[in-house]
């Protein structure tokens, strides 16, 4: 296939619906707003398909793992959530018109399988922040002590027993550190990111950035 | 050199045996259990700390949703997960129920797929009844549900609310609730309020600023310290986590399960505090040790 | 099975599930890697169901209106597929670069006017002593960034107190990072402990942990 179609016509796809939807959100004119809005509602359709990489993408992974016998017993048992979910949820939706927001049996895999899971791993969270602060916050200098400080005063204020053990004082000091410095900080990294996205968003238009096309993207 | 080698010797020994030393290198799963043990406890025997103070933010958010009158439409964008619902839930539990009664019409949306169910569990703890099969659903309450591709599907609902031109569950979006909206855009809503573990930006970026609707939010404390950087200029407040949703249970006077679990947060809290200090200690003395041995 | 039985059964397994991925903090085991495993066929089913259902929602009212056009996406979306095939790799680059495009056309001008212009807007609009420390730290921030010119003189000291505000913004980050999990863990807890007949499940996780910590010290042996 040509490099024409390999890197320079996904690139004007880019420079063109960019442009379009870009101008849309500036500019009031009846002609732009259409094609804008349809494309999307276009991107809103097409960008739903990408859950067929993850799809086929977990399917080949924990196959092959079945097949050369590693990790059989999980992969199997991944395949089979997956697939029961898919299969029985798209058949209501799409032959029965039954929509997953409501069909009982995915809604009740959802709350016993995936509502716990999720819960539960970022909870997991929980306690290695506790052993890290236990093992890794040390007061090295003056910016770990902000840190630690203004961490500190920030969970203190923020559960009860805060207010209990040091009275309002704590609540005006937290209220001063998030109003002023947590907000200073935040605002800069804020305004840095869009200063960051502006740039890449340039670079990807020139066509310096390819990182986009995944690989192969240098040769086309 | 002469010496040398066995006061390096006696200096490692010492560090070994050093109280310090045991104390920095415990096993990690001892902190685990005590963080366990100091979770449960107050669950299973609460301490009953009282609140406290209630913050600004969750006054500002409160003061905002009281004035508005009856009739006006609240956006409620239910953009979390089951990570973020055991901090968000209960606060946007609390805020349904206060919108209910004060007669406020509203919106259900989610740009998040995991955060379909927990419309339908707000729904059901504020309204009593599933949402589709409340009496006032398609005149005063409407699920849009989840539209895909995020912002860029939210930015596509904001300019023309019949983006899906169905609600959730297949029915037509042209029903009494938005029949008389003047220009069918988000602009015609009164108030938006996010949920969840996103940032706080994106309802600034895509629905204050754009279409002039005052925001607040529900979020996840973890990334409230983005909120603050827009408060107070561009909203009014929002809920920080589960102090703020119960905060907000206490102000509407229906305490719920956020305010169960603030004697367990406080434990946490304070638990973790003395483990910065005690690990603070420790360094400190074997680092005095260390010196003083040279 | 009647709706109490369906209901037994699932917060039974959301507590085997609990229980299982909890027990990573012992070590990591089975019953851990088989939690995470069917967690996460589960998610991604599920979240591909809602997002087709939602693609569905804008899609078919273009079809039923008579614009066959709209079918074009769904040709478009497939080519995401090509990323399985190096020859016809090129072909996922096409609904990447649509959607892609779109997301930062949408973004670019709001974001400049709410995060940069708006932020900068805010900062100068100095009220009281608190405002000009904000506005003094913002500005001090920002110069921590800059890396055009090498940080002499005046600007050393202004990126170190712009370095100390950062600093501020990751504590209360943390600060309030550790209220959202602990709010976590009290969510599971409160599961475990408080639902029928999830806390039926405890003592069998603890029999098994304290079997498999005897196992571990006599292997160690």
């Amino acid at each position: 296939m040509s490099v024409v179609a390999r890197r320079y016509i996904p690139w004007m796809f880019v420079v063109v619906v960019f442009t379009i939807v870009a101008i849309d959100t500036i500019a009031v004119d009846e002609t732009i707003h259409r094609w804008a809005s349809d494309l999307i509602s276009a991107s809103t359709v097409i960008g739903a398909f990408a859950v067929l990489l993850s799809i086929v993408m977990l399917s080949r992974l924990h196959i092959r793992r079945i097949l050369r016998r590693r990790t059989v017993l999980e992969s199997s048992i991944l395949l089979i959530c997956m697939w029961i979910t898919l299969i029985w949820g798209g058949v209501r939706f799409f032959i029965f018109g039954i929509s997953p927001t409501i069909e009982p049996v995915v809604q009740n895999l959802f709350y016993a399988i995936t509502a716990p899971g999720d819960a539960t791993m970022f909870s997991i969270l929980a306690f290695f922040i506790a052993s890290a602060a236990y093992r890794a916050f040390r007061l090295r200098n003056t910016d770990a002590g902000i840190l630690i400080a203004v961490a500190i005063i920030a969970m203190l204020a923020k559960a009860p027993i805060g207010e209990a053990i040091f009275g309002k004082g704590i609540i005006a000091i937290s209220d001063f550190c998030l109003n002023v410095g947590a907000k200073a900080g935040r605002r800069v990294f804020m305004m840095a990111m869009v200063l960051a996205v502006i740039a890449l968003d340039v670079r990807i238009l020139l066509g310096y950035e390819r990182g986009w096309m995944g690989r192969g993207a240098e040769e086309g | 050199m002469k010496g040398g080698g066995w006061v390096v010797e006696q200096r490692k020994d010492e560090k070994e045996k050093s109280i310090w030393y045991k104390i920095q290198s415990i096993d990690v799963k001892w902190i685990y259990l005590i963080q366990m043990i100091v979770i449960s406890y107050p669950l299973l025997r609460p301490i009953g700390l009282p609140l406290g103070t209630i913050s600004e933010e969750t006054m500002g958010i409160y003061n905002y949703l009281n004035n508005l009158p009856e009739g006006s439409i609240v956006l409620h964008c239910v953009n979390m997960g089951p990570t973020a619902a055991a901090e968000c839930l209960p606060g946007l539990i609390a805020i349904v129920r206060h919108n209910v009664e004060l007669g406020h019409r509203l919106i259900f949306y989610t740009n998040t797929a995991t955060g379909v169910p927990y419309i339908e569990e707000a729904a059901r703890a504020a309204l009593g009844t599933e949402l589709r099969d409340h009496p006032d659903y398609g005149t005063k309450y409407v699920n849009i549900g989840y539209i895909p591709q995020g912002t860029t599907g939210f930015s596509g609902f904001a300019a023309d609310i019949f983006f899906t031109t169905t609600d959730a569950y297949g029915n037509d979006l042209k029903t009494t609730f938005f029949k008389d909206l003047p220009t069918k855009t988000a602009a015609d809503f009164d108030f938006g309020i996010t949920y969840g573990s996103g940032n706080f930006a994106w309802i600034i970026t895509y629905l204050r600023d754009p279409w002039g609707v005052p925001c607040g939010g529900g979020i996840a404390a973890g990334l409230a310290a983005d909120a603050y950087a827009y408060y107070p200029e561009k909203t009014p407040g929002f809920l920080v986590g589960l102090r703020g949703g119960a905060e907000y249970e206490l102000l509407i006077k229906k305490p719920g399960l956020a305010a169960a679990g603030m004697d367990a947060q406080s434990l946490a809290h304070l638990s973790i505090i003395i483990m910065v200090i005690i690990g603070n200690i420790g360094y400190f003395a074997a680092r005095a040790r260390g010196r003083g041995g040279e | 099975m009647s709706m109490v039985e369906v209901e037994i059964l699932v917060t039974l397994s959301a507590a085997a599930i609990t229980l299982a991925l909890f027990s990573y903090l012992w070590r990591e085991n089975l019953a851990f890697r088989i939690a995470e495993h069917a967690y996460i066929g589960s998610a991604v089913g599920y979240g591909a169901l809602i997002t087709a259902e939602g693609a569905k929602r804008v899609l078919m009212p273009k079809l039923e209106k008579g614009e066959y056009i709209w079918l074009l996406t769904v040709l478009v979306g497939l080519l995401y597929l090509g990323f399985f095939a190096r020859k016809w790799f090129f072909l996922y680059r096409y609904p990447i670069s649509i959607v892609m495009a779109s997301g930062m056309g949408v973004y670019i001008a709001r974001g400049v006017k709410t995060n940069l212009i708006g932020h900068a807007l805010n900062t100068i609009m100095i009220k009281d002593w608190q405002t000009a420390l904000l506005a003094v730290g913002v500005i001090c921030g920002l110069f921590y960034f800059y890396s055009t010119a090498e940080h002499k003189g005046p600007m050393v000291y202004m990126s170190k107190v712009g370095r100390w505000f950062l600093m501020a913004a990751f504590g209360a980050q943390m600060g309030l990072h550790v209220m959202a999990r602990t709010s976590l863990v009290i969510g599971r807890i409160r599961f475990l402990l408080f639902e029928y007949p999830a806390y039926y499940l405890i003592p069998v996780a603890f029999i098994l942990v304290a079997a498999g910590i005897v196992w571990d010290y006599m292997k160690k042996k």
